[in-house]
């Protein structure tokens, strides 16, 4: 089945589609970043706290993405796994100047890494892909990226690809560069 | 890999200086702006001046001073006919006889509290009239405060004010005309203020006293009254309410859980004194936890009365407070006794393995399953019952005085029996004793729980006779104490009188120590050698516990 796929992929019979899920804490800048994904930089509408979530769409390096964009907010959070089994790719988003909850981050981040789900029923041997931007980097009071890279302990993960990129979702700052390598990733594995 | 931890650590500062003057640190958090992120606020005690800190995440936002002693804090909506981004919330401290309201970050206004008011009838608000009379004597002195949502109990709905003051009474004040809605005698001085539900539906408060034990009041019972609630017998530390279980903690280290109705659900006894206690409630990963804080420096966590972990810092926690806390739920925000500022987050993995230890844990529920001992229905218990209902205050009087009689007469039959078998050699070791060592009577009353105490002494002449040149002599035997003085005279005691002496101690070091006070009879100095002599009547030790 994987190879008939494959085929029709290569004559271009059929689109390449791939599922991602973006994650992280309230208030870390996920919608934004979808916004910018969509209207390339453009501002249209204020954004407000999600509820629940949003499935957005856009193309990225022939790529048709499906992004499930998940509210943050604590009493949502239990939302996320439901959506593990279906994702090719997650983006998950730190607010880098948010000292007091890096460690809510990194918790959160473990949790979906030794998801089940994260790992089982994949074509390939490593786990789903994971960019994480670490968002906010322009504020006065962000932590440095190395830091960041430290608190979450990105080394010690070898289970799934982790890529670690410093992001400004206003500006689009390390956004394409992190969703080039995401989307490399998910056609590497899946196509 | 994470490890299945309750707690995530999150934030730990020693640099924000937040140590008391008077090693007490109140702490509250709210949405003080309206922007969904709620800040810290933290009540520094001192002497003099006490300051109020805002802590917006790490940072603090802004400090105010008050020139006061401030002893109480609490958040409250302002205004619930407004929209909920108007709705600002305020802060209200009590100082002395005054509440200070800030609102938006700023001194708002300064409410004196009137010193009389309605007594337990409730009367419309505008028939009350303000008595702001600066430096009025008789206006009591706040000791705590507390916020109870007006009609529904959610966050946008005004608040009301209960405030308990010095003189035993509490005030339930409207913060938006700022007029007493009603006042309630307690029987003794209010400590803590807990609450829950609505007042225009049905709101329940507790009270707890240091001596006459926790009250309850509830809102639907017109004319709103103090009623017994439980006295234990060590006084309260702390109390703690999550609208269905109070916990109260006791200063025999123990903790008893209660339900509304009074039962007692079950107990835990801890190794040290008890500093603070706190619900941690997380309804969407129904988690209903009990923070105990202890002197050693451990902070305890109970699921339904087993110890599920334990925290471990360098000095012991002195108030802490669980809640939302910037963006985030389930946030222990803690403060230690250097001044020490810690967060912890509840971590949402956490799944509950085997209890660390129950064998602290006494099941009160067991013993209550022992259905013989409850009385049968029979016609007197039925009868009692009805009593109670009609009218419960007489007969908790009655049953006192009958307590009282009781002991009074096996007193008596004592002092029969002993005054019966007393032999000769005791009678002629009775005659040698001299007449004020049996007839005057001391009794020492220490008040206060910080570092300032207030030391009572009664002498009292219980004999017939008029007993003259006694010396009431104090004396430090233990700790840093400094007495206000050590040595008071009377001259004079006449037959079947009394005689109070007050004096200010002070522990400022808040290491506790020992006073030891006697009272002499001072005799006729020898003329040749020029020595007052003299022999000691009686005497009291008095030990004063660390405060922290």
């Amino acid at each position: 089945m994987k190879f008939w796929d494959s085929f029709l992929t290569w004559l271009k019979i059929k689109k390449k589609e791939a599922n991602i899920l973006i994650v992280g804490l309230d208030n870390s800048g996920k919608s934004t970043v979808v916004q910018y994904f969509q209207t390339g930089g453009k501002r249209t509408e204020v954004t407000v706290p999600t509820i629940g979530f949003k499935v957005e769409k856009f193309k990225n390096a022939g790529l048709t993405l499906t992004a499930f964009d998940m509210s943050g907010q604590s009493k949502y959070r239990s939302l996320w796994e439901r959506y593990y089994s279906d994702c090719h790719g997650v983006i998950f988003v730190i607010d880098s100047s948010d000292t007091i909850r890096m460690a809510v981050a990194c918790n959160e981040l473990q949790l979906m890494i030794q998801h089940p789900e994260m790992v089982k029923n994949r074509s390939s041997t490593a786990g789903v892909p994971i960019l994480i931007l670490a968002n906010k980097i322009d504020l006065e009071m962000a932590i440095p990226i190395g830091q960041i890279r430290a608190e979450l302990g990105l080394d010690e993960i070898d289970t799934h690809p982790i890529h670690l990129e410093a992001s400004n979702a206003l500006t689009g700052v390390g956004l394409h560069a992190g969703l080039q390598w995401l989307s490399d990733q998910i056609i590497k594995s899946n196509f | 890999m994470s490890r299945n931890q309750l707690w995530l650590d999150a934030f730990y500062s020693s640099s924000l200086n937040l140590k008391a003057e008077c090693g007490v640190v109140l702490l509250a958090l709210d949405d003080l702006a309206k922007d969904g992120t709620n800040r810290l606020l933290a009540l520094l005690i001192g002497y003099e001046i006490s300051y109020l800190k805002i802590l917006n995440g790490t940072d603090v936002q802004c400090e105010i001073s008050l020139p006061e002693m401030a002893l109480a804090l609490c958040t409250f909506s302002m205004d619930g006919s407004l929209p909920d981004f108007l709705n600002m919330t305020g802060i209200a401290v009590g100082a002395s006889s005054s509440l200070y309201i800030y609102k938006n970050f700023k001194p708002y206004y300064k409410y004196n509290i009137p010193s009389g008011g309605p007594t337990n009838t409730e009367k419309p608000t505008n028939l009350i009239v303000l008595t702001i009379v600066p430096g009025n004597p008789n206006q009591a002195e706040i000791t705590q405060l507390a916020a109870l949502p007006r009609s529904t109990p959610d966050i946008s709905s005004s608040s009301l004010l209960l405030v308990g003051t010095e003189h035993n009474s509490l005030l339930i004040i409207d913060p938006h005309t700022f007029n007493a809605i009603s006042r309630i005698e307690l029987p003794g001085l209010p400590t803590s203020i807990k609450c829950s539900g609505s007042y225009d539906v049905e709101a329940v408060i507790f009270i707890s006293t240091p001596d006459a034990g926790v009250f309850m009041l509830r809102s639907d019972q017109k004319p709103m009254e103090a009623k017994p609630f439980l006295s234990p017998r060590s006084s309260i530390v702390e109390m703690a309410f999550n609208g269905v279980t109070i916990a109260v903690a006791t200063s025999d280290r123990t903790i008893k859980y209660y339900t509304m109705q009074g039962q007692e659900l079950r107990k835990v006894v801890v190794e040290d004194f008890i500093l603070a206690i706190t619900w941690i409630e997380m309804a969407n990963q129904d988690i209903s936890l009990l923070a105990v804080s202890i002197a050693n420096g451990e902070v305890h966590f109970y699921r339904q009365g087993i110890q599920i972990e334990k925290l471990r810092f360098n000095s012991g926690i002195i108030s802490m407070t669980c809640g939302r806390f910037g963006r985030e739920d389930g946030v222990l925000v803690m403060v230690s006794k250097d001044g020490d500022f810690i967060v912890k987050i509840l971590n949402r993995g956490y799944k509950t393995t085997k209890p660390i230890s129950t064998e602290n844990v006494t099941k009160v529920s067991a013993s209550n399953k022992k259905k013989s001992l409850w009385p049968a229905k029979t016609k007197l218990f039925v009868d009692q019952t009805m009593r109670e209902k009609e009218d419960p205050k007489k007969m908790y009087q009655q049953f006192q005085e009958g307590i009282c009689r009781l002991h009074l007469r096996s007193l008596q039959e004592w002092m029969n029996v002993s005054s019966n078998n007393i032999d000769k050699a005791d009678v002629e070791q009775l005659a040698t004793v001299p007449d004020e060592k049996r007839c005057v009577h001391l009794v020492a009353k220490l008040l206060g729980s910080g570092s300032r105490f207030m030391l009572h002494l009664l002498l009292q002449n219980i004999s017939e006779t008029v007993i003259d040149s006694l010396t009431v002599m104090l004396q430090v035997t233990d700790g840093k104490l400094s007495l206000e003085r050590s040595c008071v005279k009377l001259s004079l005691m006449l037959p079947n009188s009394q005689n109070w002496i007050k004096l200010n101690v002070r522990d400022p070091m808040c290491q506790g120590g020992q006073v030891l006070v006697m009272v002499t009879k001072d005799a006729e100095p020898d003329s040749a050698e020029l020595t007052v002599r003299g022999f000691v009547v009686c005497s009291v030790k008095i030990n004063i516990s660390p405060t922290l």
